[in-house]
C-alpha cells in the first residue's frame, strides 16, 4: 500500500509562513494539518484541508528540544480529530532546501503521541510531517497498534504543480 | 433556512442511522439502507436527501439505484464520492421539515 | 536531433515531467479529441480518457482522429483516442473508459490535471467538484453558436482554469442556478447543437497550453485561475472581465474541508486488503517482516 499526500500550494505557503514566525521561548513552531482521505485502489491518498497552529501559550518550556507541545495543545488537536473525523498531521519545519529528515527528537517523540489520534479517530490515519523550504517528508500511523509507515509521494497543487518522492 | 441540527434530529426518529454531511457547503442527509415502498413493493437502499437547490431543482432526493417502472428522466449524479440516481421530480419546497420533504420526494417512485 | 528538442524551452526536466504526468480527458468529442492529440504530440505519458459514445457521421466534421471508416463501424471514441495517442506515444499509460466519467472516478483520481470537454452545466459542476475533492486542477472548455437572427451567428466559447484553493466555475458565473434550472427543464435533450472544428481547435489548444504551464516551468507565473473568452467572429481569445472583478475573492463553493471521501475508513480499507488471499510474494514479505520485527522489535502486530 502506497501513501500519497496532496496539498494546495496556497495552504502549504500559509503553513510555511506561520511556522517561520519566531516564538517567545521555543526554537521551532509546530501546528497541525487536517486532511481528508481516499482509497485509490489499494493505496491511500491524503488530501490536505486546513491548518491550525499550536498557540504560543500551549508550548512547554523545554530548551533541550526545538519545540514541545503542552498537554493543552495535544488536547485541542485530539478534539479536532475526534469532532471532525479528519486525518491530522503534526507539522513543523527544519528549513533549508531539499528533502528534510526527521530529527532524533522527532523520531523519539512522535510515536509517543501520534497513536492517541488513532484512538480518538480510528477511521482515519494520522501522522507527522517535517518540511523544508522546498519539500517535505511524512510519517503515517494507520492504527494505534501498528508501526508507522511513510508517505511515499507529495504533491503541491498550484501553479505550477510540484511533485516529489519522499520515501 | 431550517436548522440542520433540529432537522436531522427529527429524521433520526424516522431513521436512526441518518447522517448529516455536506457537499459544496450545503447540508445533505445520508440515509443508509432506508426502507420504503416503490411501485407497490418494498425497497431498501441508500438515499441522499439534498434539502437545498441542486442541478436546477429546489431540492432533490438521490437513490442508490434506479427503480424500474417508476420515476422519469433518471439521471446519474456524483455526490459525496458516490454515484447516485435521481428522477425528475420538481418543486419539492425547501421551506418544510426534512421529514415531509423526504416523503414528498418518495412520491416520485411510489 | 531528439524528438522533443524543439520544446526544450519548456524547461529542464520538462520532458520527464510531461512523461510522468497523467491527464484526465473527460469527453472525447470535438474538444476532447483535439486535446488528446495535442497532449500526445507534446509528450504527456499518462492518460485517463472517458467517453461513453461511439463516433457517428455527424461527428466527422470535427472529431480529430476519427475517420469515415470509424463512423461506419460505430467505433468508440475512446478507441479512436487510444489509437491516436499510441501513434505518437507508443509507451503511453492509457486507460480508457467507454462510459460516463462517473464510472471512471477510480482512474481519474490519479490524474494530475483533468480536462473537461463535456456537455451541460450540471456535468461541469459535478466534474469540477470531483476534481476539487481530489485537489486536481480542472480545465474546462466549451463552445456555442448563437443565432443572432438577421445579424447572423456568433461563435463563442470559454477556457477556464479552476485550481483547488482558487476561484471556480460558479465564482466566474459560468455555472448559475438559473442555467442549471433551464438545463434541467430540457431533461437532457440538448438537441443537435452547432459544432465546428476550428473553434474547438482554438479552445483545445489554449487549454493544452494552460495545462502545460501547470506542469512545466517555462512560464514564470502561470494562473491558478483564469477565465478566457473566445469570440469566434473576431477571432480573439481574451481574459474575461470577471477575472479582474473577482481578484482577491475567496471561493465559497468548494469548502476546503470537503476533500477526500467522506465514507473512507482505514479499518475497512485494510481489512479489504488483508482478507484477500495473499500472493506468494506477499507471504514472503510478511515472513521477512516478522523475522525483522522478531530481531529488532516492533509495535506492529500486522503487516501492511
Amino acid at each position: 500500500m502506497k501513501i500519497g499526500f496532496k496539498i494546495a500550494a496556497a495552504l502549504l505557503a500559509t503553513v510555511r509562513i506561520d511556522l517561520r514566525r519566531p516564538h517567545p521561548c521555543a526554537h521551532e513552531r509546530v501546528g497541525f494539518i487536517s486532511a481528508g482521505l481516499s482509497a485509490v485502489g489499494d493505496d491511500v491518498l491524503i488530501l490536505a484541508r486546513s491548518y491550525r497552529p499550536v498557540l504560543d501559550q500551549d508550548y512547554l518550556r523545554d530548551p533541550s528540544v526545538g519545540a514541545m507541545m503542552g498537554p493543552e495543545a495535544l488536547r485541542k488537536a485530539l478534539q479536532w480529530a475526534m469532532q471532525t473525523g479528519a486525518a491530522l498531521f503534526h507539522v513543523h519545519t527544519h528549513g533549508g532546501r531539499g528533502l528534510p529528515d526527521f530529527s532524533s527528537v522527532d523520531l523519539r517523540e512522535n510515536p509517543k503521541f501520534m497513536p492517541d489520534f488513532c484512538n480518538v479517530a480510528p477511521q482515519s490515519i494520522h501522522g507527522a510531517i517535517v518540511l523544508s523550504d522546498t519539500a517535505a517528508r511524512g510519517q503515517v500511523w494507520l492504527a494505534a497498534d501498528r508501526r508507522h509507515t511513510f508517505i511515499e509521494r507529495f504533491t503541491q497543487v498550484g501553479a505550477p504543480i510540484v511533485t516529489w518522492r519522499a520515501a | 433556512m431550517s436548522d440542520a441540527a433540529a432537522e436531522i434530529a427529527e429524521l433520526k426518529i424516522l431513521h436512526p442511522n441518518a447522517v448529516l454531511l455536506k457537499e459544496g457547503g450545503n447540508p445533505v442527509v445520508y440515509l443508509p439502507k432506508f426502507s420504503f415502498v416503490a411501485n407497490g413493493k418494498g425497497e431498501t437502499m441508500d438515499l441522499l436527501l439534498h434539502p437545498s437547490s441542486h442541478s436546477g431543482y429546489v431540492t432533490r432526493l438521490f437513490f442508490e439505484r434506479q427503480i424500474a417502472g417508476r420515476g422519469v428522466h433518471w439521471k446519474q449524479h456524483r455526490l459525496l464520492e458516490r454515484n447516485w440516481w435521481v428522477p425528475s421530480w420538481k418543486d419539492v419546497r425547501p421551506d418544510q421539515p426534512w421529514t415531509a420533504m423526504l416523503c414528498e420526494h418518495l412520491r416520485a417512485v411510489a | 536531433m531528439i524528438r522533443f528538442d524543439r520544446q526544450s524551452f519548456l524547461g529542464s526536466g520538462s520532458e520527464a515531467r510531461l512523461d510522468e504526468a497523467t491527464i484526465g480527458l473527460v469527453g472525447l468529442g470535438g474538444g476532447g479529441s483535439h486535446m488528446a492529440q495535442q497532449f500526445a504530440h507534446i509528450g504527456i505519458g499518462g492518460y485517463v480518457a472517458a467517453d461513453p459514445d461511439a463516433i457517428e457521421d455527424t461527428n466527422t466534421n470535427r472529431l480529430v482522429g476519427g475517420t469515415l471508416r470509424d463512423a461506419a463501424a460505430a467505433r468508440a471514441k475512446t478507441k479512436i483516442a487510444r489509437r491516436m495517442i499510441r501513434g505518437l506515444q507508443p509507451h503511453a499509460r492509457i486507460v480508457t473508459v467507454c462510459d460516463t466519467w462517473q464510472h471512471a472516478t477510480e482512474q481519474l483520481k490519479t490524474c494530475d490535471i483533468i480536462m473537461g470537454a463535456v456537455d451541460g452545466f450540471a456535468e461541469r459542476e459535478q466534474l469540477e467538484r470531483f476534481a476539487r475533492r481530489y485537489l486536481i486542477p480542472y480545465i474546462d472548455i466549451g463552445m456555442d453558436v448563437h443565432d443572432l437572427g438577421k445579424d447572423g451567428f456568433l461563435i463563442s466559447g470559454q477556457i477556464i482554469v479552476s485550481t483547488p484553493g482558487s476561484l471556480c466555475l460558479r465564482c466566474c458565473g459560468l455555472i448559475t442556478d438559473e442555467r442549471l434550472k433551464e438545463e434541467a427543464g430540457k431533461y437532457g435533450a440538448a438537441g443537435s447543437r452547432p459544432q465546428v472544428v476550428w473553434p474547438n481547435g482554438v479552445l483545445a489548444s489554449t487549454a493544452v497550453g494552460l495545462a502545460v504551464q501547470l506542469l512545466t516551468p517555462w512560464h514564470p507565473h502561470p494562473p491558478a485561475f483564469t477565465f478566457l473568452e473566445y469570440d469566434g467572429n473576431s477571432g480573439t481569445v481574451s481574459v474575461s472581465a470577471h477575472v479582474e472583478a473577482l481578484k482577491g475573492r475567496i471561493c465559497p463553493h468548494h469548502p476546503p474541508d470537503e476533500t477526500g471521501d467522506p465514507f473512507f475508513d482505514i479499518r475497512k480499507h485494510l481489512e479489504g486488503i488483508e482478507q484477500r488471499p495473499a500472493s506468494l510474494w506477499r507471504r514472503a514479505l510478511r515472513a521477512a517482516k516478522a523475522w525483522f520485527d522478531g530481531i529488532f522489535g516492533s509495535r506492529s502486530t500486522q503487516t501492511v
